[in-house]
């Protein structure tokens, strides 16, 4: 009696079910799209000093902060680009003091003070986020040029981060 | 006749969603390399002399006011103008710390957790109470640091000087060189 051949059947294919796979690469793509800060070029990455004591920011304050980065090498960044406050390096990158004269000028001026003949003062108000580590002359060269310009609003940035032992 | 009954075949629909994954995923490393954590940036509002610009007047000298200097000392022991060097915290004629005591102290490797800025902010808390001045903001405090001293410390102090509740604080001009 010939022998019947048995029908080789092949298991179907095996489909692995993606579904939550894709759920949880979503939600990953959600919480890093919220939480990032990705063209925020007014700020640089700086290690600021500590201060538990410093103010938090207020959202939808009406004035308006100039940025003023000061870099570890001192060299001050505004908006990405590269300043400096150093006489000694005057000829290699834009003098701050002139940068600052046309930044306030688009700003308004407050009243002067009575017997006080020099500059008006400027509405502008610059915050100096200085490296921790960077040395005071730079941060005085910043001041300085803000005085000479008027700027009397200033602020120095600082994390509220505790620093760890 | 019977008419043969045409058997209905369901066709499942084969969607190739291995594009969509691929797109997915490299949103997902680019969004993980960009991504920049928000930390907890904040600020220290110091107010600079107003109308100090040219042909400004002569600002007027508080007898009262208390002057933080941060001055930098060398290996010897005595102020420089190199680079490298130590910080020493005084007020008036008294020493907050000795040189490198901030790289040498065992409690904290921390300089910003020292407990050299307490002792400086009871001090301004005794000034704050014995202030005898006329000025409407109250002691006036000038902090007068060299121009090497690393800025953090220089935030530390304004950080006692805030604490303390001092609202009238300076920063001394720099010195001028010969």
């Amino acid at each position: 009696m010939a022998k019947r051949k048995r029908k080789f059947e092949l298991d179907p294919e095996p489909k692995p079910d993606l579904t939550p796979m894709i759920d949880i690469v979503f939600n990953l793509i959600i919480f890093f799209m919220i939480v990032s800060e990705l063209s925020n070029l007014t700020v640089e990455q700086l290690q600021l000093p500590f201060a538990d004591r410093s103010e938090e920011p207020r959202p939808g304050a009406p004035e308006k902060i100039l940025q003023v980065n000061v870099m570890p090498t001192g060299i001050v960044k505004i908006r990405s680009q590269a300043y400096t406050g150093d006489p000694q390096l005057k000829g290699k990158y834009p003098w701050l003091q002139e940068f600052l004269e046309i930044e306030a000028a688009g700003y308004e001026r407050e009243p002067p003070e009575p017997g006080q003949p020099g500059t008006p003062p400027s509405a502008l108000r610059v915050n100096i986020r200085a490296d921790k580590e960077v040395k005071f002359q730079y941060v005085q060269q910043v001041f300085d040029a803000c005085v000479r310009n008027g700027i009397y609003k200033t602020s120095i940035g600082a994390t509220r981060d505790d620093p760890k032992n | 006749m019977a008419r043969r009954r045409k058997k209905l075949i369901l066709e499942d629909p084969n969607l190739d969603i291995t594009p969509m994954i691929d797109i997915v995923f490299n949103l997902l490393i680019f969004f993980m390399c960009a991504t920049k954590f928000k930390t907890t940036e904040g600020f220290i509002m110091c107010f600079l002399p107003k109308n100090r610009g040219q042909g400004s007047g002569t600002p007027t000298i508080d007898l009262n006011e208390v002057r933080i200097k941060l001055l930098w000392y060398g290996d010897d022991g005595k102020p420089t103008n190199g680079d490298a060097g130590y910080v020493v915290v005084k007020i008036g004629d008294e020493n907050y710390n000795d040189p490198g005591h901030f790289e040498r102290d065992l409690r904290s490797t921390v300089p910003e957790k020292s407990p050299v800025w307490t002792a400086i902010h009871d001090k301004l808390n005794a000034f704050k109470a014995g202030y005898k001045g006329k000025s409407d903001k109250g002691l006036p405090v000038i902090i007068d640091a060299r121009k090497q001293v690393p800025t953090k410390y220089i935030v530390s102090v304004l950080n006692e000087v805030v604490r303390a509740g001092i609202q009238d604080v300076t920063f001394a001009a720099p010195e001028i060189e010969y």
